[in-house]
């Protein structure tokens, strides 16, 4: 029996098509712009209006959080609060011992640059994650109209917190150090031991580390020289070295010094030669 | 059309729309904070495999293609890894739907839990062939397992709500 094709149906399905075929297009604009390590325009529309919705989940979330944990630590913030002046004063006292040491020190202009490209971070606060969690990514508050370029270092208070993968206006999204994608060079501070820092989800390792290098739990991971960072920026600690006797290299499993679980507020660095001359 | 299909009757296209966005805003929020052994809650794949057990593989193919190309634009390096994973989720969770009643929570969450799994490994197969390293789908598999269960809890909590509020409001 021959099928009746009515006007309606015959719509349907040229709707059908349509629709298929202009997802088909949407995706094929993502795939080249993530080739191309572009934001598509449809990223950067969304990302635009999501930037207000995703600022004010993420500011009602940390009072709330902020407002339950000090609510908790009311009674210990006293006691902690009086050793932390008595800290900070002694640290007053050794910064201008190591500022005037600096400033005598053969490579002070070195050190003074350091200094003046962290002068010349933006400071931007940490409005959202990646939504399906499969990347570690964080999304922040500041874009290519407040000078974030692609590839600038982000760290916080602690340490390195990754660097930034694409940008957008008013927003851009930066790659964590635990991605499994990241890898930046690195130095452990004592010795100097060139590795390089890959993510592993959660922490970090350094890998292709000499096996003539002393490794031990605790030691401090720094920057090494590179495209995305200054040298000398903290990465982590060592918490434990897996040394095989047959292999090449060495790997030290290391703890970030930026805190990926509460981070908040970030500082986005100019790239390195971009800074002062 | 009323009578036993009225209380899984497919939701409309705002609301569907509005169930998306909260649940990318949120997983890009709140919910990036909450693990459980690693695996985390993807509302996003609850809300397709759940539309898609009750409106079919068509309607579940293109509301996941949707949900998708939204999450690959929030997203980094993605492509249309996500518009790929969740819209053939959805697809195969409304033509898994035809085998099961329904109306029956433990079906739809059984569908839920799978497609949770199917749409980690749909992802990270497309990935692998973007470039990006082969183990990464065998390493995020075990998290997988734990958000689908996640997933499970989740539903199971929205569909009792949901219940319980349509047979609230039918009482009245």
């Amino acid at each position: 029996m021959v099928p009746i094709y009515t006007s309606r149906g015959e719509g349907k399905l040229l709707a059908v098509i349509g629709v298929v075929i202009l997802l088909a297009l949407v995706a094929l604009l993502q795939i080249d712009a993530a080739r191309k390590g572009q934001e598509s325009l449809l990223s950067q529309i969304l990302t635009t209006v999501a930037v207000p919705v995703e600022s004010t989940f993420t500011a009602v979330g940390s009072g709330l959080r902020d407002g339950a944990s000090n609510v908790a630590n009311l009674p210990r913030l006293a006691s902690e609060n009086a050793q932390l002046r008595d800290e900070v004063r002694t640290l007053r006292a050794q910064d201008a011992v190591l500022r005037e040491a600096a400033s005598a020190a053969p490579d002070a202009l070195r050190f003074a640059a350091r200094a003046a490209t962290l002068d010349q971070a933006i400071p931007a606060t940490v409005i959202g994650y990646d939504p399906t969690n499969a990347l570690d990514t964080i999304t922040i508050n500041r874009g290519s109209h407040s000078g974030v370029v692609r590839d600038a270092g982000v760290v916080d208070a602690g340490g390195v917190v990754g660097r930034v993968e694409s940008v957008g206006p008013f927003a851009a999204k930066v790659l964590l150090i635990t991605d499994y994608t990241s890898s930046i060079p690195a130095v452990v501070q004592q010795g100097r031991w060139w590795g390089i820092v890959r993510g592993s989800q959660t922490r970090a390792q350094m890998t292709y580390i000499s096996q003539d290098a002393v490794l031990k739990p605790g030691m401090r991971v720094v920057t090494g020289q590179g495209r995305v960072f200054p040298p000398g920026l903290l990465i982590g600690h060592i918490t434990s070295v897996v040394r095989g006797d047959a292999s090449l290299y060495q790997v030290a499993k290391i703890e970030p010094a930026a805190n990926f679980g509460r981070l908040s507020h970030v500082l986005v660095l100019p790239k390195p030669g971009s800074s002062t001359k | 059309m009323s009578g036993i299909n009225e209380v899984d009757r497919p939701a409309h296209w705002p609301s569907l729309a509005l169930a998306a966005a909260l649940a990318i805003v949120l997983e890009s929020t709140w919910l990036s904070r909450l693990h459980l052994r690693g695996g985390s809650l993807d509302l996003v794949v609850v809300f397709v495999a759940w539309y898609a057990a009750t409106a079919g593989a068509s309607k579940g193919l293109l509301y996941g293609a949707l949900c998708g190309m939204a999450e690959d634009a929030l997203a980094v390096r993605t492509g249309a890894a996500h518009m790929l994973a969740l819209g053939l989720t959805g697809a195969v969770c409304g033509l898994g739907s035809r085998f099961v009643l329904p109306d029956s929570v433990f079906a739809i969450a059984g569908i839920v839990a799978v497609g949770t799994v199917l749409s980690d490994a749909i992802f990270w197969s497309t990935m692998s062939m973007g470039g990006f390293p082969d183990g990464l789908g065998s390493l995020h598999f075990h998290r997988s397992l734990w958000s689908a269960l996640l997933g499970v809890m989740t539903f199971v909590i929205l569909w009792s709500t949901s219940t319980w509020l349509r047979n609230r409001n039918g009482s009245r």
